[in-house]
């Protein structure tokens, strides 16, 4: 109801619709374009939504229909993005420093540290890759979700998926810091 | 990936990894939703004045064209 009330203009029910769906739709932007370009990809999605609301026609959920756009929309940002080296053999010094005069136990340090490595790793994947794995491994997506928001059959969205964590287990095996993946 | 009974140990290895970055999700700032809306609630105010501009452009040339047309025929 508030998508049919949305398509016929009312702002608030787009504002609604928004507000529901901002942390998914900023969460899977922020993980296949990176926490820096996540807050534009994320509006310039929604507002594609906006324009194009008429074109929902209620197959499948809408969060599926919204998360197709904001799938396309950091897929042709990284295409727009000029390529630049990653997954290099240390990334230490690319990790973010600890804030200065922040202290923290030294547990928590290391458990943020670990993050951002593994961040960092993650952004080295293929972005058709990332993004299944995105949607299914950090967000727990069915497949058949996938399949809608990528656009691909179920058994490429599954092949994906399995080269996907194939090439980020090698990545993380070639890294020099040791994630204990066992071959 | 755990639920999969087909997953190897360093599939499952890299779960485990993932867990970290499942448990520290980004989260959107609070400005987020109120600066889609003003703009989204921009552009649909600015849609039909363009629209206007856009078909008087699209007059105008047509117009024109067909004048310098008929100038051309007529000498």
């Amino acid at each position: 109801m508030l998508v049919r009330r949305a398509q016929n203009g009312d702002m608030r029910a787009f504002e609604e619709l928004v507000e529901r769906h901002r942390a998914v739709v900023f969460r899977v932007a922020a993980r296949v374009v990176g926490p820096h370009e996540a807050d534009d990809v994320s509006q310039d999605a929604l507002l594609r939504a906006y324009h194009r609301l008429d074109s929902y026609r209620g197959e499948g959920s809408f969060r599926s229909w919204l998360l197709r756009i904001v799938h396309n929309t950091a897929l042709n940002q990284l295409e727009r993005r000029v390529p630049e080296p990653v997954g290099g053999s240390d990334d230490i010094e690319q990790a973010a420093p600890p804030r200065e005069g922040a202290r923290e136990p030294v547990s928590r340090l290391e458990a943020r540290e670990r993050t951002e490595r593994l961040e960092l790793k993650l952004s080295g994947l293929r972005p058709e890759h990332r993004a299944v794995l995105v949607l299914r491994d950090l967000e727990g997506m069915p497949y058949e979700e996938i399949a809608l928001i990528t656009g691909s059959p179920l058994g490429s969205v599954k092949g994906r998926l399995h080269r996907a964590r194939n090439e980020l287990i090698e990545i993380l095996r070639n890294n020099t810091y040791d994630w204990e993946l066992p071959r | 990936m755990n639920d999969e009974p087909d997953a190897g140990p360093a599939e499952r290895r890299l779960d485990e990894h993932l867990d970290m970055l499942r448990a520290t999700p980004p989260v959107p700032g609070k400005a987020l939703v109120p600066r889609v809306v003003r703009r989204a609630r921009l552009q649909s105010y600015l849609r039909a004045p363009l629209r206007v501009v856009g078909m008087i452009g699209f007059a105008f040339v047509q117009g024109l064209a067909a004048l310098i047309g008929g100038g051309r025929k007529s000498s």
